[in-house]
């Protein structure tokens, strides 16, 4: 009742306040974060009590609050606001690497590595295949050739592939999951987010000799993620061993500096090409596997993690473009629909193949349904490269994204709960 | 690009300057003496408009949502312990020595200081005067803390000093607060009935909301949520969130059930909000080295008048003392001179307000700044005085 009460209250005071202020300045900013932690916090405790995920409550009041729906937030508010972002994926990195044992990888090996293949590569083919041939139904494909036809159907193939690995952690910090099932989907999901990376810079090479005649540095492109790959996992190899020196010692305020540092190096990695989420997932992995620090690691993070996981899918919720959506709805729901089938059958077939536990057959697919920023990322990185169509198909992936980002938390909890690996769910 | 410059300064400062700011004090030989806080003034002065310009108003906007929680932060801890069901427990004489001492240093640097803009330094309007009484209120406790840490044993005359000080710094706030709402003349009960409501709702909702939250990351989020919900709107509305935040901590410390979780939640981030503080402090200031002349010497004169005359309003109240129970507490009221966070905070405060011109607010910040460096050695010499018998040798 209680969270009924807050949330209509705060709601209130939200209406009352965004309405009145004039325009975006530092302190609607500061209110705008108080009002989505308490807000979104309040309604995913009630949706929780609906079976649903919390993490979706957090999500529906960015989406409800944002700029699409009631408008509370101002585009200009949301932006500000989005400089949380390379933290919390730092904290969910940190959080993921530190749930990876390196025991249990040896142990089930051939399961990821078959279930990280095989769907890896079938929703590829699943994806750019159907779009390949619904082209001449798609508005922006319709003029091409069937060669440049193809170049973007294999785009839409490896921006589909991709999963918001957060939304997995945040999911599996919700639940408490722990178990069999649960280690195999966070290792698919990081081991796939380093394939997809090499993955696409491959097919975002052969698409630019098909529509750029002109010679962009790409000769370079393949360098630079190697170079981007390796300089990740050396700066997380550091950074780890810096953490480790520094819960050694038992220095006060310990979890202070360990956001500190997330905050310093969230701000300074992008600056020269490093990747947060593979430069955290390896620290969290070292701290866990060569150290007994890892639990005291993680209980630190945790303390703290709430408050980032609520702001950061509150702001990823006010930040989902609904004009795209209403645009291609019927397109996205159709992709959508192609992509559901895809990672259903693939993750079937990589499992089966490895010869996996029943739950791993039978839910692990659910696990890999939502998309959020590593996909709009890529779609964004599209646009500036293909200015003729590239607007077009941001629009439709934002849409699709969209869809996802709602669907792919209510299907993932579902699975964890029937694996057994879900011990919140009450 | 500025604005991620000034957030790897702040997060630098924080992680690495507690170790530097110690390491520099032992080599410099000045691990002794109470200025901790205050090298971290001069490295934001560093990064200000006066020194690399990396904190430009532009960064300033910028950073807003963090200056405004670090201001309601320090409110709500302030007051937090302030449970009048304990401060009945206190003796009464103490009470009133408290504010007999505040009210003192109130009233002498007021009059003292109406006169003087009246007359001599024209450029500040009178209500800048009563801005500094109420800053006269606040004392810090940081001195003490510093000079009994050694300490084995609480005597009287320490818990005392304590309970005075800590009663001190409440006041402080509370008075600026009410003062701040009061320098728009036209509006003041607006302003003080906005303050009062949005405090008091912040309060009553943080205590519905905490009964429910088992966890602490729970607890954290409602705590943060709403000093950042009460900053945000206190700065839309134009009063203080420090003194909004104080009134929240003074409903949650006499009628929440969690009371000492909520402030265990607050004094988690007491290090890295103390600094930040400190480190604003010095960034906020604005002044071109060309301009420093014209600056420079009314603000030490005001500086050292403030001093002088917060100094005599606490004597004033020790004379009264003297009077009605023929006590001496002399020593006791040059003890409480050291001013610091608080002071620090409700200047960035009235600066984020933007009740006064840059002109005032650049002379007052070196001002302050000035009185503090004074005071703190001033204040270490009345408290040895004072506490002569409980110091054993290592202090």
């Amino acid at each position: 009742m209680f969270e009924f009460i807050g949330f209509f209250f705060i709601s209130l005071v939200g209406y009352l306040t965004f309405f009145s202020a004039r325009f975006s300045n530092g302190s609607l900013v500061t209110f705008a974060v108080g009002f989505l932690l308490l807000d979104g916090y309040l309604l995913g405790r009630l949706l929780f009590k609906i079976k649903l995920p919390k993490l979706t409550g957090y999500i529906v009041v960015g989406i409800l609050f944002g700029p699409y729906v009631f408008g509370f937030l101002t585009h200009q508010t949301v932006e500000k606001l989005r400089m949380i972002d390379d933290l919390a994926l730092s904290v969910i990195a940190l959080s993921a690497g530190g749930e990876l044992r390196l025991n249990q990888l040896k142990e089930d090996s051939k399961v990821l590595i078959s279930i990280t293949v095989v769907q890896t590569l079938g929703m590829f083919a699943i994806i750019t295949g159907l779009v390949y041939a619904l082209a001449p139904a798609i508005g922006f494909l319709k003029e091409m050739n069937a060669i440049r036809i193809l170049g973007v159907a294999m785009i839409f193939g490896i921006v589909l592939v991709t999963k918001s690995p957060s939304t997995t952690i945040a999911m599996i910090s919700e639940l408490k999951a722990k178990g069999k099932f649960t280690e195999i989907v966070l290792g698919i999901t990081i081991l796939k987010d380093v394939i997809v990376i090499l993955f696409f810079a491959l097919i975002f090479f052969l698409s630019k000799k098909i529509f750029l005649t002109d010679n962009l540095a790409e000769n370079n492109l393949l360098l630079v993620l190697f170079t981007e790959l390796f300089g990740s996992f050396l700066a997380g190899g550091v950074i780890g061993w810096l953490l480790i020196v520094y819960l050694k010692r038992n220095i006060p305020y310990v979890s202070l500096f360990i956001l500190g540092v997330l905050f310093f190096v969230s701000k300074f990695a992008p600056l020269i090409h490093l990747n947060i989420l593979l430069i955290f997932i390896m620290a969290g992995f070292i701290v866990e596997n060569f150290t007994p620090l890892g639990t005291h690691l993680l209980r630190i993070v945790d303390r703290s993690s709430l408050i980032i996981y609520v702001l950061f899918f509150a702001v990823a919720g006010a930040s989902l473009n609904l004009i795209a959506l209403k645009e291609t709805w019927l397109l996205a729901l159709i992709i959508v629909g192609i992509r559901l089938f895809a990672v259903w059958s693939s993750t079937l077939a990589g499992s089966v193949l490895a010869k996996a536990q029943d739950s791993i057959r039978k839910y692990s697919w659910m696990g890999f349904i939502s998309q959020a920023g590593v996909g709009l990322g890529l779609a964004i990185l599209v646009e500036r490269t293909f200015p003729g169509w590239g607007a077009d198909f941001k629009t439709t992936i934002l849409a699709i994204i969209a869809i996802n980002q709602i669907v792919g938390p209510v299907l993932f909890k579902y699975a964890l709960i029937k694996s057994g690996d879900a011990r919140a769910i009450s | 690009m500025k604005i991620f410059l000034a957030l790897f300064i702040l997060a630098a400062i924080v992680l690495f300057g507690a170790p530097v700011v110690k390491f520099t004090r032992s080599k410099l030989g000045i691990e002794k003496t109470p200025f901790y806080g205050i090298m971290f003034v001069f490295i934001g002065i560093l990064f200000s408009q006066t020194g690399l310009n990396i904190f430009t108003d532009d960064v300033l906007l910028q950073i807003l949502p963090i200056i405004g929680f670090s201001l309601g932060w320090l409110g709500f801890l302030i007051t937090i312990d302030f449970d009048v069901r304990l401060i009945k427990k206190i003796d009464t004489r103490d009470i009133a020595y408290s504010l007999l001492f505040s009210g003192g240093a109130f009233l002498a640097v007021g009059i003292g200081f109406t006169l003087i803009f009246g007359t001599f330094l024209r450029g500040f309007p009178q209500s800048t005067a009563w801005l500094l009484a109420a800053l006269s209120v606040a004392t810090s406790p940081i001195l003490l803390r510093l000079m009994i840490r050694k300490e084995r044993k609480r005597s009287f005359k320490i818990e005392q000093l304590s309970l005075i000080t800590v009663l001190g710094g409440i006041l402080g706030v509370l008075v600026y607060g009410i003062i701040t709402c009061f320098l728009e003349q036209h509006a003041w009960w607006r302003n003080l009935g906005l303050a009062l409501v949005i405090g008091i709702s912040s309060g009553l909702f943080i205590n519905m909301m905490v009964i429910g939250a088992r966890k602490h990351n729970e607890m954290l989020l409602f705590v943060y949520g709403i000093i950042f919900l009460s900053s945000g709107l206190s700065g839309l509305l134009k009063i203080s969130p420090l003194f909004v935040n104080a009134i929240t901590g003074i409903v949650v410390a006499n009628s929440s059930l969690k009371r000492s979780r909520v402030a265990a939640i607050l004094n988690e981030a007491e290090q890295l909000m103390m600094v930040l503080i400190y480190v604003l402090f010095g960034a906020l200031w604005s002044v071109r080295l060309e301009n420093m002349k014209q600056i420079l010497l009314p603000a030490l004169i005001i500086g050292f008048i403030y001093f002088l005359l917060r100094y005599f309003g606490k004597l004033f109240g020790s004379f009264l003392i003297k009077i009605f129970s023929g006590e001496n507490t002399f020593a006791l009221a040059g003890s409480l001179l050291c001013q610091t966070s608080v002071l620090f905070a409700a200047l960035i405060d009235f600066r984020m307000l933007g009740a006064s011109s840059a002109f005032i607010m650049n002379r007052l910040f070196l001002a302050l700044f000035v009185s503090v460096l004074v005071a703190m050695p001033a204040a270490r010499y009345f408290m040895e005085a004072y506490l002569k018998k409980d110091f054993q040798r290592n202090v």
